[in-house]
């Protein structure tokens, strides 16, 4: 299996620093992502699951970011000690990213046809007519018609989906190992969601390429996703399959999260489930107490004091949490519900 | 497009119309006309005439009202009229001397564009580094200083170290470049070096803002070699804003060398109006104000064109 691992993220540790004080937006995360794999990494705003993906990118600008520590191998070489210009030939090549607003991640005084060819040209020896041709083949194999004509087009005169596929043509033009995508479809309605979802998700077979998807929709990482990570405060709470993360949930906060999707076949007396308190103030939070505990009905004298760390629940199944076998009963009470999020 | 330009055209009659009335009215405002010294020069010449007779043969007897339509339909007629003291019509003169300050208007643009473009990119990619901060006091210096003050400098130092003057005598460009040259190039650069100042703050806060913005994090994320990102993605987008201070700028060049022109003496249409407004002669006055206006606005309309070519989103409407 190990061989097969294209990314792998070692102690990660980013940290912000505002008014002299230091922010740990991204505290030791570890985690692997398999060749042709699909990772979704859940959390809220402000989980650090963004900077996390900036971050193994090294898109993360000083001031007043740094990423602090720890290693991002891909392929047993560590992205973080490369130099500027080596690792430029990786980025769009072998992991390239997508945005969340397509329309503001597209330049917008460029054509879409010059933003793909020059991705493509960056990285290969293509010509011009060539990487065109290219490109024409990509933003078919999106699902945009009329491609020759659209490659002329500006950003502006493509709706917000077209946008984002036409980013997807940007970003796969050099068949990547890794994708990261960071919230893909936040800015898209939801049909165009579905689509552009079904789009990526294709692509990730056809190319046999990983996905790394960051999100807070459990819906598309109950639907797409390999392996699930659920991220609080910096760090990973919990991590496994999604099979075992949405029907074995060994952590509170995931517990939580699953309990707060809105439901339609439950009565409207059931409500909806929120999780108390407020998104974590990192700036609050002390390095060596759980993330969750300010939320955290569990929560005792123990999990203010010490950091839980990851510990096998399962098969592939890990989970940060002193209290996971008092959780028995809420997971019965939420499951009990659907089995189904 | 086309019908876009057509309109603005139109759009310049009115209010070419209104500098010609305010011009007008403000040169008949100020007090002193040229007849009483016009008069004094005749007398010395010999010709003994009266202060109403002067004034009858310039057509200042009239009311000013009358005056003006007088001048605008000599004016439809492509006559700007005639230099009330030396009887040279004023087409010659402004056929003369504008092309003189063209040149140095297009000399000093030149110099402020290659000063204040690669010093403003530069600043923005090394924000807050020493080189940044040093660029930066120095604009501010330039900023601050007068252009008459430096000029006087530049006048009289090098005379008193290196006995070194320029040129006061003319010659065109095209009869002897070098000459030309040297004699220009002077208050050119000491006219770029402010507006450089001005415009390279512009271009470095512009750049700043734009590469904050997510398409620049996309162009890292794709891998493009930061030479790249700055010209393709930061200035590029950064244009619009720069190329309106940089209309800005020509406007002045035409109409603020009138400083530099008097000072080393070069025979422009500043230097003209300068001295014209002195002797109130109203023809060149009025002449040269119309041709400098003209020359700003359509300055003016090429800048809202070039939106278009700049940014693709902008219609001309």
């Amino acid at each position: 299996m190990d061989q097969d691992v294209v990314l792998e993220i070692k102690h990660l540790r980013t940290c912000f620093y505002s008014n002299g004080k230091e922010l740990r937006a991204v505290d030791d995360l570890s985690y692997k992502v398999h060749r042709g794999e699909c990772v979704a990494i859940i959390g809220e705003s402000g989980s650090g699951k963004t900077v996390s993906a900036l971050s193994i990118l090294r898109l993360i600008s000083y001031p007043p970011g740094l990423v602090m520590g720890g290693q991002v191998l891909y392929n047993g070489k560590n992205l973080l000690e490369m130099s500027d210009e080596e690792y430029r030939k990786i980025r769009g090549k072998d992991i390239s990213m997508i945005f969340q607003e397509p329309s503001a991640a597209l330049n917008p005084v460029m054509t879409i046809g010059d933003q793909i060819t020059e991705n493509i040209m960056l990285h290969s020896d293509a010509t011009k007519e060539e990487a065109w041709e290219r490109a024409k083949g990509l933003l078919e194999e999106v699902g945009i018609p009329n491609a020759a004509e659209r490659l002329k087009q500006y950003p502006f005169e493509f709706s917000g989906g077209m946008q984002q596929r036409a980013m997807i043509a940007m970003a796969i033009s050099c068949d990547p190992d890794v994708l990261i995508a960071d919230e893909p479809t936040t800015a898209l309605d939801v049909t165009v969601q579905a689509q552009v979802l079904e789009c990526l998700n294709r692509l990730r077979r056809d190319h046999n390429m990983a996905l790394i998807i960051i999100t807070h929709n459990l819906g598309i990482v109950a639907r797409y996703a390999d392996s699930v990570k659920i991220m609080y405060g910096g760090k990973i709470v919990e991590d496994g399959s999604v099979n075992d993360v949405f029907l074995q949930p060994a952590h509170p906060y995931t517990l939580g999260l699953i309990r707060a999707v809105p439901r339609l076949d439950l009565p409207r007396s059931h409500g909806l489930q929120t999780i108390n308190g407020e998104p974590p103030d990192m700036s609050k939070i002390k390095p060596n107490c759980c993330a969750f505990h300010f939320r955290c009905k569990y929560a005792d004298e123990k999990c203010r004091n010490q950091r839980p760390l990851l510990e096998q629940v399962g098969e592939g199944h890990y989970c940060a949490c002193f209290h996971k076998e008092e959780l028995d009963k809420e997971r019965e009470e939420v499951l009990s519900d659907g089995a189904e999020a | 497009m086309g019908s876009y330009v057509v309109k603005r055209v139109l759009l310049l009659i009115p209010t070419i119309l209104l500098v010609c009335v305010i011009t007008f009215a403000l040169m008949r405002l100020i007090p002193m006309d040229a007849v009483a010294t016009l008069q004094q020069k005749l007398t010395a010449n010999g010709q003994y005439v009266s202060e109403e007779y002067v004034r009858q043969m310039l057509g200042l007897d009239k009311p000013a009202v009358q005056q003006f339509f007088i001048w605008l339909a000599n004016v439809l007629r492509g006559d700007l009229g005639t230099s009330y003291f030396d009887h040279i019509s004023v087409n010659t003169i402004i056929a003369k001397k504008l092309p003189v300050t063209i040149e140095l208007g297009i000399l000093s643009l030149v110099i402020t564009n290659c000063i204040s473009i690669p010093l403003g990119l530069h600043c923005a990619s090394k924000q807050d580094s020493v080189s940044d901060y040093a660029i930066r006091v120095i604009s501010t210096i330039f900023i601050a200083v007068p252009v008459f003050w430096v000029a006087t400098l530049v006048l009289i130092y090098p005379n008193i170290w290196w006995g070194y003057a320029p040129r006061v005598d003319y010659v065109s460009l095209f009869q002897n470049p070098i000459a030309n040259l040297g004699m220009m190039l002077p208050p050119a650069i000491i006219s770029a070096l402010g507006q450089a100042g001005i415009q390279m703050r512009t271009i470095r806060t512009m750049t700043l803002e734009v590469m904050r913005q997510d398409y620049i994090r996309t162009a890292w994320a794709k891998g493009v070699p930061e030479k790249r990102v700055l010209r393709k993605y930061a200035f590029r987008n950064a244009m619009i804003p720069i190329v309106t201070m940089i209309g800005g700028s020509v406007a002045m060049m035409i109409g603020g060398n009138v400083i530099m022109e008097n000072i080393f003496n070069i025979p422009g249409i500043g230097q003209a109006l300068v001295s014209a407004l002195n002797a109130r002669d109203y023809p060149i006055v009025e002449g040269c104000v119309l041709v400098l206006s003209l020359f700003v606005m359509l300055i003016n309309l090429v800048v809202d064109i070039s939106y278009k070519w700049i940014d693709p989103r902008v219609t001309l409407e």
